[in-house]
């Protein structure tokens, strides 16, 4: 039986609402946040706030209203209002359409709970992937399914006094409804499966905490670890970690040096991977 | 004390710190492992509850064998012939079965094999080594790995580990497996991901007859610039060496090159890639390379047998549904074969069609015990 069939309709369908309700909170983002926003009894005044927390770093706290920003490996992220940000990755767009939105929900002194919802059409890439010689991810005579991605994660996020430091508790779930019929597709590549794991299973679920620090006005430090349950072998799961330092001289560009690790269990074993991290940011 | 303690402590967090620190290095020195030493221990298999076979009473018998990974003769990609990469768990289960019921019927003592694959998604992660010495009475085994990577990035292959196995009735030891050259014909990021040849050495000591080293290998089959040679004089180096130190040795294996005496050298009528990665046609330039070990050691097909008739020891053929049609599997000794025990199991005059089980034939000969 194909495990994709398993899937719970209300669970999509709820994950599909989510989504379109990040969208379309950002289409109506200054009503949206008049209403429920209020203004922060504790929030730094945009004016004094760090330079570095004017980048976005994947916390509850949306980027400035306004802003956006982006990089080299980054999605570029646009603040639509102090509580919404849309955010996609361009570059992938031809061959992974994507697009993200982080709706702020709460923002009480020093709290901010916001949920993070994603719409990818995984589809085209791993099409993409599916061929002869280098770069044969899978194989050639894969027959991809029609497939949706849907993300979806609840973020709290704990700011420090001046916003210095600021930690984040994520928990989510990805799920990759079929749309038409298919081989089962597991792309078991490092740092790639437990993105795409969802399309052979009937989902995965996901933890994770996140924290930034400002080491001083133009570097940030920022470590975070995800836990991801992938039932694709049994027992299956996925630790990511990473940290990077960011180098921010003004708002407008960046330098980010790090690292990624996962270890977990693929279909082959028990396996850990160290990917160095680097990116070039702009923002305006 | 106390300072002591803490010294003692502080010690031990350094060390792990520098354990972790040398984890990561290897990670990102090596980030898919693929990697091998020159020399390290092979793996130990044993079978569920094994023990050793008594004490031989006939001549031992040796097979050798490349199993296709368990692969039957599903049209695979790099053969030209269709379009497979990756085969589901039952078609492998049941090519395994063929291979298990042929071994049984041969009921070898020891067994050299080729292209098993350990933990690779083409086969479905099925050990088949390990469901070999299960289902077969050769319960003990050694292996090396020779293609080894947490995912290879080429074709859909994905996650492979594959390589070559001693089997036997008896627990093996010294166990080793010997790096063999890389090709050099290859830019450094194809070359990370391809093969790591390698071979496998190891002894068995038979209840009653003293010790037999057994060395395993399989040669380059693609590259132009002279590797297949070199993996030929390694083996040769290291049966030499066991042989010079008054050692009894069985040496076999895939040597990719054809014997002394083959009258077909080239334009083999099952080549039909066209791309140079999947070519091994033409033997010309392989002329002489097998002469040390034919000077040296016995085949287990005599010369002058096989100039009589090639064809009734060729082992290998690409296409499935065409016949055997050139020799590239041997066994070697110091030792004495019986005479006219070497056999070529090309089909059902040897008990069973083997055609359909891979595309090389096994090859046996039987050795007077020492």
């Amino acid at each position: 039986m194909n495990r994709a069939n398993l899937l719970p309709r209300w669970l999509v369908g709820l994950l599909l609402s989510l989504c379109i309700v990040g969208v379309v909170s950002a289409a109506h983002a200054d009503e949206f946040t008049s209403e429920q926003a209020p203004a922060p009894a504790a929030a730094v005044p945009a004016a004094e706030a760090p330079t570095a927390r004017a980048w976005s770093d994947g916390s509850a706290i949306p980027v400035p209203a306004g802003r956006v920003d982006f990089g080299l490996f980054q999605p570029l992220r646009w603040g639509v209002s102090e509580d919404v940000e849309l955010a996609a990755q361009p570059l992938l767009e031809p061959i992974f359409p994507n697009v993200e939105a982080r709706v702020r929900w709460l923002h009480r002194g020093a709290f901010s709970i916001a949920t993070w919802h994603r719409l990818t059409y995984p589809t085209r890439l791993l099409q993409t992937v599916s061929r002869e010689g280098t770069l044969g991810l899978l194989p050639a005579n894969t027959n991809v399914p029609i497939a949706l991605g849907l993300d979806t994660s609840f973020l709290v996020t704990v700011a420090s006094a001046a916003d210095r430091t600021r930690g984040t508790f994520e928990v989510g779930v990805s799920l990759m409804p079929r749309l038409s019929a298919g081989d089962p597709v597991v792309l078991d590549f490092p740092f790639l499966y437990s993105r795409f794991a969802a399309l052979s299973t009937s989902g995965t679920t996901y933890a994770g905490l996140a924290g930034t620090t400002l080491l001083s006005d133009k570097f940030t430090l920022a470590a975070d670890a995800r836990v991801t349950l992938i039932p694709v072998v049994s027992r299956g799961w996925m630790l990511e970690q990473g940290a990077s330092i960011t180098w921010t001289p003004s708002a407008h560009f960046g330098l980010s040096l790090g690292y990624r690790v996962a270890h977990g269990r693929y279909p082959v074993g028990v396996r850990t991977h160290l990917m160095p991290t680097l990116d070039v940011m702009f923002g305006f | 004390m106390s300072s002591a303690a803490d010294r003692q402590s502080h010690t031990l967090r350094r060390l792990r710190s520098l354990a972790v620190l040398g984890a990561l290095c290897a990670c990102a020195c090596d980030p898919f492992g693929t990697g091998f030493d020159d020399s390290e221990p092979a793996t130990l298999y044993a079978a569920p509850g094994a023990t050793p076979a008594p004490a031989p009473t006939r001549p031992l018998r040796i097979l050798d064998w490349n199993i296709k990974f368990g692969g039957g003769r599903l049209d695979f990609f790099f053969d030209c012939f269709g379009d497979r990469v990756l085969m589901s768990r039952a078609e492998v289960l049941a090519n395994l079965e063929g291979i298990a019921r042929k071994v049984r019927q041969v009921d070898p003592d020891v067994m050299f094999i080729q292209e098993v694959d350990v933990n690779a998604k083409r086969s479905a992660f099925v050990d088949q080594l390990a469901w070999l010495v299960a289902h077969t009475d050769l319960h003990y085994a050694a292996y090396a790995s020779q293609w080894r990577a947490d995912f290879v990035p080429s074709d859909g292959l994905g996650p492979m580990d594959d390589g070559i196995a001693i089997l036997s009735r008896w627990p093996l030891d010294h166990a080793t497996r010997l790096a063999l050259p890389l090709r050099t014909d290859q830019d450094a990021l194809t070359q990370y991901f391809y093969l790591h040849r390698a071979v496998l050495r190891a002894r068995v000591q038979l209840p009653g007859h003293g010790d037999l080293w057994l060395v395993n290998v399989h040669t380059d089959a693609y590259g132009q610039d002279g590797t297949k040679r070199r993996h030929i004089e390694r083996f040769q180096e290291e049966m030499d060496a066991l042989d010079d130190a008054g050692e009894l040795v069985v040496g076999g294996g895939d040597l990719n090159t054809l014997p002394p005496g083959t009258t077909k050298l080239f334009d083999f009528p099952d080549t039909v890639c066209t791309n140079e990665d999947f070519v091994a046609d033409d033997y010309r330039p392989d002329a002489g390379w097998l002469d040390g070990l034919y000077s040296r050691y016995s085949p287990f097909v005599p010369t002058a047998d096989y100039a009589a008739d090639n064809a009734e020891y060729f082992s290998h053929s690409v296409d499935g549904r065409g016949s055997w049609n050139r020799e590239l599997d041997y066994l070697f000794t110091n030792g004495t074969w019986v005479p006219g025990s070497g056999v070529v199991h090309q089909d059902e005059r040897t008990g069973m069609a083997t055609m359909p089980l891979s595309d090389h034939a096994p090859s046996s000969a039987e050795l007077e015990l020492p």
